[in-house]
């Protein structure tokens, strides 16, 4: 019931909606492993401005994404800080100079930490912006069948693509189930203490997994009875073969890649260090 | 035909249809076949009964399914309650790519009310139990006895309006029969001497009183039903909606639970149901509201409904083996065969 | 018909399991108070899942369900701890082997036992792979990613402890056992 909190697919016309799925698969995942891997303060930066380019070119609206954001800053907020507050000195080892800025004793702030991170927040929100393009722009069935292209088992690739099918359903059952149980008596907001809570959400929690525990033995006789996992390979139904914006995309992903290589030789290693 | 895990029948459907085996076993003859026999038509004497269609046009049976048809006399007329539910210009969209959303239902429910609420999926029916019982929001206003729902949490509306859900398993959540027809009382802190009375009284209602030391895990589906029309019943509410109360059940139970409603019924419960079953329309209810594509096409009564051209198009409902029984005999008045039908399977007055 | 690979069930386990986590995990977080400390009911019902299916299973929907869980409320994963998840599944899998929730059993016995198994592949989980994961893929400091894996250790086996053993025994008595049942 609460159909716009999800994170769907939005069918639409730009030039990232045209992309084959696995192009789109391939390329967030050779950045992401690239923006993980390095911590050079400038390809960081690009790769996030590219993201937020890209956003814009596939026509997502700020409301489209708006509450996943906010939550993503709270999450990077909240993590930032714990980082500082457990080893203020990190920055220090890691770039092995000290520029006090802010002497306050264990919590002192140097330009070193302050610059470590900033690093940690580009990584949190570089891939962010490509992430959800992606969710935004492919069709799940497409997804699982990118899965299987790129070498992943075709089982395995079901198995996601009937858990992505299936979440609406179950999130229905479960919305069923709540409104049941709280028209029985069970109180879940936070006017019940706590113990009040655990049962009534148990009281939940129960029939829905049973319920859909039950679904397993249904889904897997059907599709028994249709000869599913008799041969080791599977064509897709949604299949569609590479065109040259597929390749030319792929390449440029490559292109990364290698990028951060060159960077890690020219940095000696991952760090971008301004301060030598 | 099977029954308490034997076969007790390996025939071709023409002869079972004029065997009595069926209805013994506890599964319904088609409607027209009992037609047949309650004018006193000797099935013997038709070779095939397997549908309308292949009756003969024998003017025997047509006057003989005439006279019968003459000979029903009208029940007595209801009398109206007062007006327990009211809904004004109610409606819900789910999301701004719903095709159909319900709105605009405008329409009075009376204390004493047996009422089906039949339409195609999708039309809205269920979106209105929805309303009603608080779980979504909704547009306009939905009173109850005089006072704004909108005032009265989920806990409390079911405490005058209960709702049995078509599928049992997601009401379940206890593990024996007793402790889940007890839940709700539990949860409003009554003591357990009293709820042992009342959980006891339901489960002999509802005929589960034999099961009352089970597990849940060992019953049929339509027995399942009945322990989560148990678990609502138990609260006494004023009105209860039920969604399919008869969906997969055999006729037996089928007729039991029916029965059981009626009876609910005449000692003063408001009942609505959401259906598909045109024949428990006809048989059991006295009122229809009909849906289709979000708006409430007709509110009348279940004969009127289903004798209207237009509304059986527009909702998608079934006609019922009556009517074409009664047309191809025939017969002056088709709609009248299909009432007397219903009025004689009503109780009689003496019991 | 031996099979190769997984079989059909297992695949479907996975698939449905996978979509059961991202809605509980979505959707059924109790907070405790204690801050950024929730009650997460997923975790039991990993384990409920990986006895009932094994440990593939219990790796993959531990795998899956994180992965998009994160994917599909952050919008990026954080691979470490989904491996963890995965890990957890695992461990808690291959002592399910052992078990047979199927048939009604799970003795006071076998509780134990399967309690002292949840509480090692937190460990194992939480205490190791997690905070080793965030070291090298993440490079955070050391003392936190310790404190943040002991912290979630010690939750989560106080939630599989309690929660777990509900939903295992309720599991279990959902299956009839033979011959126990006569009309009153």
């Amino acid at each position: 019931m609460q159909d716009d909190k999800i994170l769907g697919y939005q069918p639409g016309n730009t030039f990232v909606h045209k992309l084959n799925a696995t192009t789109k698969l391939i390329f967030l995942l050779l950045v992401s492993v690239a923006c993980m891997v390095t911590y050079d303060t400038r390809f960081l930066a690009i790769v996030c401005i590219f993201s937020l380019i890209c956003l814009k070119i596939a026509g997502i609206k700020w409301r489209q994404i708006s509450f996943i954001v906010k939550f993503i800053i709270v999450f990077a907020i909240i993590n930032i800080i714990a980082v500082f507050i457990f080893q203020p000195t990190y920055g220090q080892d890691l770039y092995g100079s000290k520029n006090i800025l802010l002497n306050a004793g264990y919590f002192t702030v140097t330009k070193e930490e302050l610059f470590y991170l900033l690093n940690v927040i580009l990584k949190y929100i570089c891939s962010v912006p490509l992430v959800l393009l992606f969710l935004l722009t492919t069709n799940p069935s497409q997804f699982a069948s990118s899965l299987n292209k790129i070498g992943i088992s075709y089982k395995i690739s079901y198995a996601v693509s009937l858990a992505l099918r299936y979440i609406p359903t179950i999130q229905t059952d479960y919305w069923a189930i709540s409104a049941a149980q709280q028209a029985r008596g069970n109180e879940l907001s936070k006017k019940a203490n706590l113990g009040k809570r655990i049962k009534g959400t148990l009281n939940i929690v129960m029939p829905l997994i049973f319920s859909s525990i039950d679904r397993i033995d249904i889904i897997s006789t059907a599709m028994q009875l249709r000869r599913f996992g008799s041969k080791k390979k599977r064509t897709w139904y949604v299949y569609e073969p590479f065109k040259p914006a597929d390749y030319a995309v792929t390449a440029l992903a490559i292109v990364l890649v290698v990028i951060v290589a060159i960077l890690w030789h020219i940095n000696s290693g991952r760090f971008f260090n301004p301060f030598k | 035909m099977v029954n308490d895990g034997e076969i007790i029948a390996n025939e071709n459907p023409n002869d079972l249809l004029h065997e009595d085996k069926l209805e013994k076993a506890g599964v319904r003859s088609p409607l027209y076949v009992k037609a047949l026999s309650k004018a006193d038509i000797d099935l013997a004497q038709i070779s095939d009964l397997t549908s309308v269609s292949a009756l003969p046009a024998n003017p025997e049976i047509a006057n003989k399914l005439q006279t019968w048809e003459n000979t029903q006399t009208d029940p007595k007329p209801e009398k109206e309650g007062s007006v327990l539910l009211e809904l004004k210009d109610v409606g819900h969209q789910y999301n701004k790519r719903q095709a159909h959303p319900l709105h605009d239902v405008n329409l009075k429910i009376n204390k004493g009310d047996f009422i089906s609420i039949v339409g195609q999926n999708g039309a809205g029916k269920t979106t209105l139990c929805r309303i009603i019982c608080g779980f979504i929001s909704n547009e306009g206003k939905a009173e109850f006895e005089g006072e704004n729902l909108a005032n009265f949490s989920i806990k409390e509306r079911a405490e005058k309006i209960g709702y049995v859900m078509q599928d049992p398993n997601q009401m379940i959540s206890q593990k024996m029969i007793f402790d889940e027809v007890a839940l709700g009382l539990r949860l409003r802190n009554v003591n357990e001497a009293e709820i042992k009375d009342r959980v006891y009284k339901t489960l002999k209602i509802c005929g589960l009183y034999p099961f009352r030391n089970w597990p849940i895990s060992a019953l049929s589906f339509g027995q399942k039903k009945r322990v989560t029309i148990a678990a609502i019943l138990v609260l006494e509410p004023e009105m209860i909606i039920l969604d399919e109360p008869t969906a997969g059940q055999d006729w037996k139970t089928y007729t039991e639970i029916m029965n059981f409603l009626r009876d609910l019924n005449e000692r003063g419960k408001t009942i609505m149901i959401v259906t598909h079953d045109m024949h428990l329309m006809l048989e059991y209810t006295k009122r229809s509201f009909a849906f289709a594509n979000g708006e409430l096409i007709a509110d009348t009564t279940p004969i009127q409904l289903l004798t209207d051209p237009t509304l059986v198009k527009k909702a998608s409902l079934r006609r019922t083996s009556l009517f074409e029984l009664a047309k191809h005999y025939n017969l002056d008045d088709p709609n009248g065969f299909v009432k007397a039908y219903i009025d004689s399977e009503e109780p009689r007055e003496a019991k | 018909m031996k099979q190769k690979g997984l079989s059909v069930k297992s695949v479907v386990a996975i698939g449905i399991g996978a979509a059961i986590y991202v809605i509980l995990a979505r959707f059924t977080s109790i907070p405790t108070g204690i801050p950024n400390t929730n009650i997460e009911i997923v975790y039991p019902f990993l384990a409920l899942l990986a006895t009932i299916y094994g440990p593939v299973v219990g790796f993959a929907v531990g795998f899956i369900g994180h992965a998009l869980n994160d994917f599909l409320m952050y919008g990026q994963t954080w691979w470490s701890w989904v491996l963890a998840t995965a890990v957890l599944g695992l461990i808690i899998g291959l002592y399910g082997m052992r078990l047979d929730l199927e048939h009604g059993e799970f003795s006071v016995k076998q509780m134990v036992m399967f309690n002292i198994i949840q509480i090692i592949a937190n460990i194992v989980s939480w205490l190791v792979i997690a905070p080793v994961g965030d070291i090298l893929i993440y490079s955070e400091p050391a003392n936190k990613v310790f404190l943040q894996g002991a912290a979630a250790t010690i939750t989560n086996s106080i939630v599989i402890l309690i929660l777990g053993t509900i939903l295992l025994k309720a599991y279990a008595a959902t299956k009839v056992k033979k011959g126990s049942l006569h009309k009153d």
